[in-house]
């Protein structure tokens, strides 16, 4: 199975979404990284027929998904960065609902139904309403309604957000577990989710797919640009100002810094290993920053 | 099919649509309350002053006060009432006693109106009937049909069109005309009104279905399952139009079967002509209650899927509401600001989708209003205006919501 982006693109009025994206994927799991605004979400609902390119297409083994139209469906789970949902349905009926409508008979439905709901450990609110779960809950609900059909092609947007970290590692070792022959994107903020699970990294910024490779490759291009050094609270303040600060750890009387930058930070400073969060925040820490100035 | 009945299954789960099917039943209940309640019957007292009562009872006591002059209205009966009160009148003057106005009058004034509005529409039925003698109404259903042509001609004074269509749609009124206690005037206003206000619980019902799915984002997952965005658009749309039609058919039920069955169901079999003496359409009372239903049903329907046009449109459910309200109220706001005057908002009122609906602009009012609209070449009864309207509008915003759905992308 190949899922083809080939010259895939998205323009609005005044922006282009993604900018002539190609890749090719076969079963795996793709962790999609990119700032706010690269067009990961625009990516995924391509993927899902939900929006359709201003050119371009997504193939699966070389035929248009569009013009697929509900063979291509069926291999689709799709779960929404915002997961809609209907607050009077009860866990079950709702997913009793979207079996439904992915065409999986009312037996079948009701079996798989109760082996999601105990897979994302919502078996014992089956029966409450959705409206009185907390986020995490909803999310988990919603995980559970992308894999109704058990589907060939996962796309998960922000699937880890609002989960514990207790909930977040369920998560990553669930969809290790069901990934196999199956092609898995999701994106997310969170490096650490896809660090340990991704076969392979898709880095977007601006529209436009800039990196492409498995993790431990993908954090070689910017072998030697992290460093580690420590220093007075003093100059910590300053090297904040200055640079990207992956880390900062007081120890004692001292700062411990794990700076991202293309030049030595400090004399005392070491190259040190790079992380995909260091490589997140190498492409993307003019964004960070902005975010963080937004809520500021 | 299965995905009509899966949406029809997850409609009937929330709470809007049960409290709309609720409040339909609880209006239609009330509405006939009040069609009933505004009954009135008159009587002299043991201490000879004039007292009422309203309700069944009223209804019961008119029913059997009017049951002898039930039937054929002839020229020689109508004759004969004039003379009664002409008699009257040399007597008493204008203040009749009203022992006497009740007995002799009271029962008559169905037929003593219909010669009063004849002879004229500006004079009060007493004035009018001081002036006519019972002569003068000798030959009442030819001159009928000569001061309707008169009026025709005096309205539209060169469209010889719209003087034959009238005069032909007339040719067609049986007469004499047949009477029996109960003419629905105020249960038709009622009627009307009450369609009106299941055209806004509709409206609420609908705005919702496509725009809430956007707004919560559920429309993503349902559009990644296996069915085309035009199998989910279709099973939405015939989902709710099927609970408009419940809603539509329970509360018009209740209101039709507690008023018509209180009044007496021959009513029905009155010339609608009873309650306008002009009205050229061939119909009797129970046919004019069959068309102001049947007009409602495609009002509300159109209204409905212009209504699930915009929510296809929009992404937010209460911009989908407020435009639709706006709409609805459109036509009656235009009426009273125009008062019914000129062409192009006659025109709009009648064919926007909601036309024919309201407290000023329904099609009560338009049957008996005689208002021809100009389109192009063409000289159309506003009724059939609105009707045709109407019928275009259901198919046409039914397929412009699905073609919204579908072409419907959010970033």
């Amino acid at each position: 199975m190949e899922l083809t982006f080939s010259n895939l693109t998205k323009r609005y009025k005044d922006k282009t979404a993604v900018n002539a994206l190609s890749v090719t994927l076969t079963p795996g799991i793709y962790g999609l990284l990119g700032a706010n605004g690269a067009g990961k979400t625009t990516l995924m609902r391509m993927t899902c027929g939900i929006l359709n390119p201003t050119s371009g297409m997504v193939l699966l083994d070389g035929k248009d998904t569009l013009s697929m139209g509900e063979s291509y469906r069926d291999l689709l789970g799709y779960l929404p960065q915002h997961f809609g949902y209907y607050p009077v349905f009860t866990a079950m009926d709702y997913l009793l609902y979207v079996a439904a409508l992915k065409g999986l008979s009312a037996s079948a439905a009701k079996v798989r139904a109760n082996e999601l709901l105990e897979l994302v450990s919502l078996q014992s609110v089956s029966k409450k309403k959705i409206k009185t779960f907390s986020g995490g809950m909803k999310r988990r609900l919603g995980i559970a309604q992308a894999l109704l059909n058990d589907p060939k092609i996962l796309v998960l947007d922000e699937p880890t957000a609002g989960l514990d970290p207790k909930e977040r590692v369920r998560f990553r070792n669930l969809i290790s577990e069901i990934s196999k022959d199956k092609i898995v994107i999701l994106s997310t903020h969170i490096v650490s989710d896809v660090e340990y699970i991704a076969d392979k990294i898709l880095v977007m910024k601006d529209g436009c797919l800039i990196h492409q490779g498995k993790p431990d490759e993908i954090t070689a291009t910017i072998n030697g640009y992290v460093w580690g050094c420590r220093v007075d609270p003093g100059q910590a303040e300053m090297l904040n100002s200055e640079y990207t600060i992956s880390n900062l750890k007081h120890e004692g009387n001292e700062d411990m810094l794990r700076i991202v930058s293309e030049y030595r930070p400090t004399k005392n400073a070491v190259q040190v290993e790079p992380t995909l969060e260091d490589l997140y925040l190498y492409y993307f820490s003019e964004e960070c920053s902005n975010e963080k100035n937004d809520k500021n | 099919m299965h995905i009509f009945i899966l949406e029809l299954k997850r409609l009937t789960k929330t709470r809007i649509i049960w409290i709309s099917i609720g409040l339909a039943v609880v209006l239609s209940v009330v509405m006939a309350f009040s069609a009933i309640s505004n009954e009135e019957y008159d009587y002299t007292g043991k201490n000879g002053n004039m007292e009422s009562i309203t309700g069944v009872s009223a209804i019961a006591a008119n029913k059997k006060q009017m049951a002898p002059y039930e039937g054929k209205v002839t020229v020689s009966e109508l004759q004969s009432d004039l003379k009664i009160f002409h008699k009257l009148v040399n007597k008493y003057g204008e203040n009749i006693p009203s022992d006497i106005f009740l007995k002799e009058i009271t029962p008559r004034f169905q037929r003593l109106n219909l010669i009063a509005s004849w002879y004229s529409s500006s004079q009060s039925t007493f004035t009018a009937l001081e002036k006519v003698q019972p002569d003068d109404i000798q030959n009442f259903y030819i001159q009928r049909n000569q001061k309707l042509q008169s009026a025709v001609e005096s309205k539209y004074p060169h469209n010889s069109a719209v003087k034959n269509a009238v005069m032909s749609l007339n040719s067609k009124v049986k007469t004499p005309f047949t009477y029996f206690y109960g003419l629905p005037n105020n249960s038709f206003f009622i009627l009307d009104f009450l369609i009106f206000l299941l055209l806004l619980i509709c409206v609420v019902i609908n705005t919702p279905v496509f725009s809430a799915e956007y707004q919560t984002g559920s429309d993503d997952i349902l559009r990644s399952t296996r069915n085309g965005r035009t199998k989910l658009a279709v099973s939405k749309l015939l989902a709710a139009l099927l609970i408009d039609l419940v809603l539509f058919a329970v509360s018009l039920a209740i209101f039709i079967l507690v008023v018509d069955k209180t009044f007496g169901w021959e009513r029905l079999l009155s010339s609608a002509q009873m309650n306008n003496v002009f009205l050229f359409l061939p119909i009797t009372v129970g046919q004019e209650q069959a068309l102001l239903i049947l007009a409602g049903f495609f009002t509300l329907f159109a209204t409905a899927c212009f209504s699930m046009f915009l929510s296809a449109k929009c992404r937010s459910s209460t911009t989908t509401l407020i435009l639709a309200v706006a709409f609805c109220l459109f036509p009656e706001i235009l009426y009273l600001i125009t008062q019914g005057t000129g062409n192009f908002t006659g025109l709009l009122g009648c064919i926007l989708p909601s036309g024919g609906l309201g407290i000023n602009n329904n099609l009560f009012y338009q049957l008996g209003k005689m208002l021809f609209i100009q389109v192009g070449a063409f000289s159309i009864w506003s009724p059939y205006l609105i009707m045709g309207a109407a019928i275009v509008e259901i198919p046409l915003f039914f397929i412009l919501s699905v073609r919204a759905y579908c072409k419907h992308q959010v970033a």
